[in-house]
């Protein structure tokens, strides 16, 4: 599974964004497959951003800078990482 | 009435009556005597007349149990634990002085009498070396006599120090994004064709760190992996043809190196 959202390439043009979890990361979280996605969501995504959980096959990328993200019926947001999980992280504030 | 009598061999000092002790005086001045309860009480003990040992010696803060000499202070107040022959101060010898992890040298214990449970423990040798668990949490933390610590490695299995890997990654850029394996990393970022982002799994300390990065061209020998847009938590880097275009390549590595 990975996460989509909605991105922009070097140019500034809107493009689709994938994030793909790290498996030694995501085996140390806890919680269901999803919960751990958006836990990677809300810690790499900037706080507020629109993105969707899936499986879909995207190996194949002939046209890959032309993807565009469209928002679908299972659409969440990014949210703030707990005070715990940003030091945790070593993080000092949400992205 | 008060009788010192002699039966067979035995001496018998008896003093009658219910809470009568019995008393030792020189020229009329009381010296030592032994309650009806048994303690015996004396102004002065000569200690040098003292020999032999005590088996299953125990008072109020010691509890001597030993089959052998455990600790010996010798006569330069040097103190050996299994060893008598102690060099330093404090000198810990024998097959005792390079422990095992669960019986080490050196032990503080979280509780007492579980070998498990120590948040602290040399059972190496070290010269000129700490090895601490600063707690729980934080793992183990070496220092050295002029730096201080140089070295730490957390409960999560980081090793942190100017010298050991950040962050390292091999990733394969076709297809599906992979992150074929990797350190410190929590996940990869597509952002188009030969534009990726990896996001750091613990941020570094700033922006200032050394990254390497290295391709295996597949088709074009002018390929290239470059590191882009630097954050704490996160770098970009874009792999391009000879052309200067963005490429796909399915053998890119990242090493970081920094605080």
């Amino acid at each position: 599974m990975k996460i989509i959202y909605p991105s922009t390439n070097d140019d500034g043009e809107a493009i689709l964004g994938q994030l793909i979890p790290a498996p030694k990361f995501l085996a140390q979280l806890e919680g269901t497959d999803e919960e751990k996605l958006i836990h990677i969501a809300n810690k790499d995504l900037p706080t507020g951003t629109k993105y969707e959980i899936t499986d879909v096959d995207l190996s194949d990328r002939t046209f890959r800078n032309a993807w565009t993200y469209t928002a679908g019926s299972d659409e969440k947001t990014s949210a703030d990482l707990s005070a715990e999980d940003l030091a945790k992280y070593n993080m000092k504030e949400n992205l | 009435m008060s009788t010192i009598k002699s039966s067979d061999e035995h001496l018998t000092l008896n003093a009658d009556g219910v809470s009568k002790d019995i008393k030792f005086q020189a020229n009329g001045v009381e010296k030592a005597s032994i309650s009806s309860s048994g303690a015996f009480t004396s102004t002065t003990i000569d200690a040098t007349k003292l020999t032999g040992t005590i088996p299953n010696f125990t008072s109020t803060g010691i509890d001597d149990n030993a089959d052998a000499t455990a600790i010996t202070i010798d006569s330069n107040e040097k103190v050996g634990i299994a060893t008598t022959t102690p060099n330093g101060l404090l000198t810990i010898g024998g097959a005792g002085a390079i422990g095992t992890q669960t019986e080490p040298a050196i032990q503080i214990a979280r509780s007492s009498g579980n070998a498990n449970s120590y948040r602290f423990g040399v059972y190496t040798t070290a010269e000129g070396a700490v090895i601490e668990n600063k707690n729980g949490d934080d793992g183990i933390a070496f220092n050295v006599k002029t730096t201080g610590q140089t070295f730490q490695l957390t409960t999560d299995g980081r090793g942190l120090s100017q010298f050991t890997a950040k962050v390292w990654a091999y990733v394969d850029g076709t297809g599906t994004l992979e992150l074929k394996d990797g350190h410190n990393v929590s996940s990869l970022t597509d952002n188009g064709t030969g534009d990726y982002t990896i996001n750091f799994s613990n941020n570094l300390a700033n922006t200032y760190y050394c990254p390497t990065t290295a391709n295996s061209a597949e088709a074009q020998w002018g390929e290239m992996l470059a590191p882009g847009t630097r954050a704490v938590g996160s770098m970009r880097f874009t792999n391009t043809d000879e052309g200067g275009t963005n490429y796909d390549s399915s053998r890119m590595w990242v090493t970081i190196f920094g605080d």
